[in-house]
């Protein structure tokens, strides 16, 4: 297989690694069954109704997995949800895939169609395992003149399974677009966003938090394009590794020419739990225009101490200071989850493998 | 900073005539252009060097063609390989006093000010005009004490010929990339330094190179042992007039730093727009050892310079600061690299780009920290202001870390000139040229404070020279 | 007479392989206020954060005792669990982390059981209400963003949720405007009973106003150089520690 996913959109030298995605990560090499295109039948809330067909002009925006992904899920796709979001806020849409034995391969299309001054969260859940299991989803999101989509993506495969979750936006004038994702399964997990900022004044927010241990690989490639005057994104990650397992972060500011007024931060922290743990970071800023402001920060490394030290005088055991510390890091993410019985169980899950790690370490 | 006053006159270019002035060509000998074994084996003979060298160099002919162009970085397209002049000799040998350096290219040198400097703060001068270095000479109480600074040429077969042999790129091996390689085929020139244990030189030592020659590439190589508990401060300095063909630099720098060793290298580099800046510069630092690296880009058409520093020692420890400012038709991509390699080293990396005039600077580094590099600290900032739009300025750092008991911090700013500080500057009576100017020129004095007093204003006469081209 | 909650014998603290303190030795008794003053850089943190165990100090030798129970060699958490308390110079920030679920997780660690959430609910809107804290506060995260005077009020509040044995003031009213630090005595005068015991570093007397102070001490040197009543805080506060170091001498001649 000749594919290059998540690419740096400027490359670095290639021994470092972090062009693209590692081939231990990519889709097992085989033959892909063309996809049923089987519609979402769930029930929709009030506001939201699905599309027979996905307008061109939505197939056609970008995700930050590149090329290939979108064709891989595009034409392939073995579900798909097309939302139309024409109304103010109302309930969530809550959409699960599940791998098992019968159902090793999942390619799941989503598009949103946000209508001017529409408002609309979307939740997307993965879970299940099955040997050799890949599940791949391409959302493709148009946030039109002062919408608002959310966008939250929890990951919670078993580690039989490979999974792939590619985002494109083209966030309009006023609109705004939020993409929350807590990322914790899979035998290898592969997520990428690209946001084009494209109207006056959008908005991006990204906050992602991910836990990995064992053989784990994690792979991200975040982009906010700014092209649009007074454009503003926000991009937040917070991870922890434990085992032997390794990730690669590339966020990207890439302000274009004209984007006159725009400001863009990214942050990401990091806490390597363990020895044989690698992490790779690679926060790009592009830059094409002269009045931006942006403004990348990294810190890696272990628990401050400090902060252990005045958990503990306050009576947390060691033990309950860490697993706090941890929790902390998911906080930001875990505030924008819905429902609580799905926090909870990202709550359990951090809380079980951290518990793993201090009994193996 | 200097007074604005003087300064009112407008200028549409920068003014760079004491580096654009031309020598008449005359050199000694010349090869054809292009790189062939031939070639290779003429510059060797020519040099009457070494067995050993002649292999190592046909070695490299060979690695440099399997290896290809660098698939990341700015376009390397339109420097044509076959058109450079890889070996320019000029007529003269080797001097050890300035009365003996022929007048047109001793004149050269006069006008960059480097006699001068020599008399009033340095310990020692090499200065080396296309591919040989024309003069050599270092202090008699320096040289007292053991400190070995000559060019490599006579140091390959001098006492020092098994020392240089042991580190002769070994730090960078002709395997490493492209113009690593082509250097270990067609070196010439360059200076090799030596600081025996213990011995503390005072005032610094400076290397001028001099490209003259149109067409012509320049490859010296600069190899430094400082020894145990020694202390150095080296000063490389570069300039070329222009021309309307491609010249190319692919120079080499290896530094060993031995144990509670500090060296500190400084650049002021200010080739020519025309110039292919394709430079390596390495070092690697023992326990306790210190390599401080101050690196302003200035010149060049193209530069690929990211010193790197193996810190391989416990508790060894590096500093790079660095400034780039580019112009009109520039495309510089700066930065450094670390490996942190043994427990309780540290890094700073701190950096300032300034893009104007359609001028294109990336930042690009790379820290790595092992997993037996425990209790390493890492520190990178860099800051980039954009003086138009249609400039560009890029960021492209990577952290790799395979340590759980590290401590690494990035941060990475980019933004331009606050209207509120013009403003304020205006208030005061400044005119927005002038206001623009001091900004800059604060924006740039952190690193101008960590060079010595004459390369400062020199650094500061630069950027005031850029930034009159920009301004209007 | 009451009984001695905190004990410190020939106390010697070190950092870095510095010896910061060099023989400490110290009695509180249950329902006493003690006060701790000294010249800058003297060591008067290293003390009370050596009695919270804080591991950047290493302590070379001596004893400290709480309750008459040894706790030279426990960790920051064992001591809290013994009844320790240390309201920090500089508190920390933790991001991730709300004043209310660390408050609610620290308080049942020293219980030993959760606190019941409404009962606990209750009691923080009321203390919070007592220090003038907006309620908002609880569900921001530790001390992230918060103003010194916030950080501070922050800090007693924890202490009244609670309930130590010993409370530990490292300089809490330092930085504090007038209103704050006549929040946080009023604080601290809520906390005090015939059971517990304070010990209390500060530079200006401000925060004691309406405190019965027990027992002043000088930290001069890495020793106690000096011990008196509640005299000695207003002619330190006067005349600066250099008239006691005469004093003493004079003292030491006699």
């Amino acid at each position: 297989m000749n594919t290059q996913i998540n690419r740096l959109p400027v490359p670095t030298w290639n021994r470092t690694g972090v062009n693209w995605l590692d081939k231990k990560a990519l889709p097992p090499d085989r033959e892909y069954s063309q996809g049923d295109h089987l519609p979402y039948d769930g029930v929709l809330p009030h506001g939201i109704s699905l599309m027979d067909r996905i307008p061109e002009e939505i197939a056609a925006i970008p995700s930050g997995m590149g090329e290939w992904m979108d064709e891989f899920i595009l034409s392939r796709a073995d579900k798909t949800c097309y939302l139309l979001a024409e109304g103010p806020a109302g309930e969530p849409v809550i959409i699960t895939q599940t791998l098992d034995l019968t159902h090793p391969v999942i390619r799941a299309h989503y598009a949103i169609n946000a209508k001017p001054g529409s408002n609309i969260t979307v939740i997307q859940i993965n879970r299940g395992d099955a040997k050799d299991g890949v599940l791949g989803s391409l959302t493709q999101i148009d946030a039109q003149e002062n919408s608002v989509v959310r966008l939250i993506s929890v990951q919670l495969l078993g580690r039989n399974s490979q999974s792939f979750d590619s985002v494109g936006a083209r966030i309009g004038k006023g609109a705004r677009v939020e993409l929350v994702r807590a990322v914790l399964g899979g035998k290898t997990a592969a997520c990428g966003s690209l946001a084009h900022l494209e109207g006056q004044g959008g908005g991006y927010q990204q906050d992602t938090a991910y836990f990995t241990d064992k053989e784990q690989i994690y792979d991200f490639n975040d982009i906010a394009r700014h092209a649009g005057r007074e454009t503003e994104s926000e991009m937040h990650t917070a991870g922890v590794l434990a085992g032997s397992s390794s990730k690669i972060l590339r966020g990207t500011i890439d302000f274009k020419a004209g984007c006159a007024h725009s400001v863009g931060h990214e942050n990401e922290t990091v806490l390597l739990l363990s020895p044989s743990a690698r992490n790779r970071t690679v926060p790009l800023i592009l830059c094409g225009e002269e009045a931006v402001e942006g403004q990348h920060a990294a810190s890696l490394g272990q628990f401050d101490e400090k902060h252990l030290y005045y958990l503990c005088s306050r009576g947390l055991s060691l033990m309950e200071a860490k697993r706090m510390l941890v929790e902390a890091r998911f906080m930001p993410v875990l505030h924008k989850i819905t429902p609580d019985d799905l926090r909870m169980e990202i709550l359990n899950v951090i809380e079980r493998r951290l518990d793993e790690h201090e009994t193996d370490s | 900073m200097k007074d604005f006053k003087q300064e009112k006159t407008r200028v549409d270019q920068a003014d760079r005539t004491i580096y654009d002035v031309k020598d008449r060509l005359d050199p000694a000998f010349l090869t054809d252009s292009g790189i062939t074994a031939e070639i290779v084996n003429q510059i060797s003979k020519e040099k009457n060097e070494p067995e050993w060298m002649r292999l190592f160099r046909l070695k490299s002919l060979n690695t440099y063609k399997e290896i290809p162009l660098p698939s990341w970085g700015p376009s390397l397209d339109e420097l044509n390989m076959d058109q450079i002049v890889t070996y320019v000799r000029p007529k003269s040998t080797m001097k050890a006093k300035w009365s003996d350096v022929p007048d047109d290219i001793k004149q050269t040198f006069e006008r960059l000010g480097i006699p001068k400097a020599e008399q009033k703060s340095l310990a020692g001068v090499g200065a080396q005009y296309d591919s040989e270095v024309v003069y050599h000479n270092v202090r008699a109480e320096v040289a007292s004490k053991g400190v070995v600074y000559t060019d490599i040429e006579s140091a390959l077969t001098g006492p020092y010929s098994e020392m240089i042999r042991k580190h002769f790129m070994k730090l960078v091996p002709p395997s490493d990339h492209k113009f690593a390689a082509l250097h270990g085929a067609v070196w010439s020139g360059g200076s090799f330094v030596y600081v025996p244990a213990g011995v503390t030189v005072d005032i610094p030592l400076q290397s001028y190179f001099r490209l003259n020659a149109p067409g012509a590439g320049q490859f010296e190589h600069t190899l430094i042992i400082v020894e145990e508990g020694a202390y150095l401060h080296f000063i490389e300095g570069c300039s070329a007039p222009r021309y309307y063909v491609a010249n190319l630099h692919a120079g080499c720098v290896e530094l060993y730093v031995g144990k509670n060793a500090r060296l500190r290298y400084s650049t002021i580099e200010n080739w020519s727009k025309n110039m292919y800046n394709l430079n390596t510069k390495r070092a690697s630092v023992e326990e306790g050892g210190t390599v401080e690296w101050i690196s302003g880009s200035f010149g060049s058409h193209i530069s690929y310079l990211y010193p790197m520093s193996i810190l391989k020692g416990k508790k060894a420890r590096m500093e790079f600061t660095g400034i780039t400012f580019a112009g009109e038709g520039q495309n510089l991509d700066t930065g450094a690299k670390v490996l942190h390699a043994a427990p309780d080293t540290t890094s700073h990396i701190s950096t300032k780009s300034i893009s104007r005039d359609g001028g294109n600077s990336t930042f690009r580094s790379l820290v790595t920290v092992t997993e037996n590099a425990k209790g390493s600290k890492s520190a990178v900032s860099c800051e980039s202001l954009m003086l138009d739009s249609i400039s560009r300025s890029d960021t492209i750092p990577v952290m790799d870390i395979s340590c759980n008991q590290a401590d690494i911090g990035h941060e990475a700013k980019i933004g331009r000139i606050s209207e509120s500080a013009i403003f304020y500057l205006m208030s005061r009576g400044l005119s927005e040229d002038d206001a623009r100017a001091l900004i800059v020129g604060g924006f740039a004095e952190p690193i101008a404070k960590e060079l010595p007093l004459e390369y400062a204003v020199e650094m500061n006469n630069l950027i005031h020279l850029e930034m009159k081209g920009s301004i209007g | 007479m009451s009984h001695s909650l905190l004990e410190i014998k020939d106390l010697i603290v070190s950092v870095e392989d510095k010896i910061i303190l060099n023989g400490i030795n110290l009695t509180i008794g249950s329902g006493e206020l003690h006060v701790l003053m000294g010249p800058n850089g003297t060591g008067k943190s290293t003390l009370v954060s050596a009695i919270m165990g804080d591991p950047r100090f290493q302590i070379e030798s001596g004893q400290i005792l709480l309750d008459g129970k040894d706790i030279t060699e426990m960790k920051a958490d064992e001591r809290a669990k013994a009844g320790v308390f240390l309201s920090f110079q500089v508190p920390e920030e933790i991001p991730g982390v709300t004043l209310e679920d660390f408050l609610r997780t620290a308080k049942g660690s020293l219980e030993k059981r959760p606190p019941k959430i409404l009962q606990f609910k209750k009691e923080l809107k009321e203390q919070m209400k007592a220090l003038d804290m907006d309620p908002s506060y609880a569900e921001r995260y530790l001390n992230v963003g918060f103003s010194g005077g916030e950080k501070k009020k922050t800090e007693i509040l924890q202490l009244l949720m609670l309930q130590p044995k010993l409370a530990l003031l490292d300089e809490t009213d330092s930085g504090l405007d007038v209103d704050a630090v006549r929040t946080v005595t009023k604080g601290i005068r809520a906390f005090k009973n015939r059971k517990n015991g304070l010990f209390i570093i500060t530079h200006n007397a401000r925060i004691l106003e309406g405190l019965d102070v027990d027992v002043v001490h000088v930290l001069e040197g890495g020793k106690i150089a000096y011990t008196g009543g509640r005299e000695l805080i207003s002619k330190i506060t006067q005349e600066g520690f250099g008239v006691l170091g005469k004093e003493a001498l004079i003292h030491e001649r006699l």
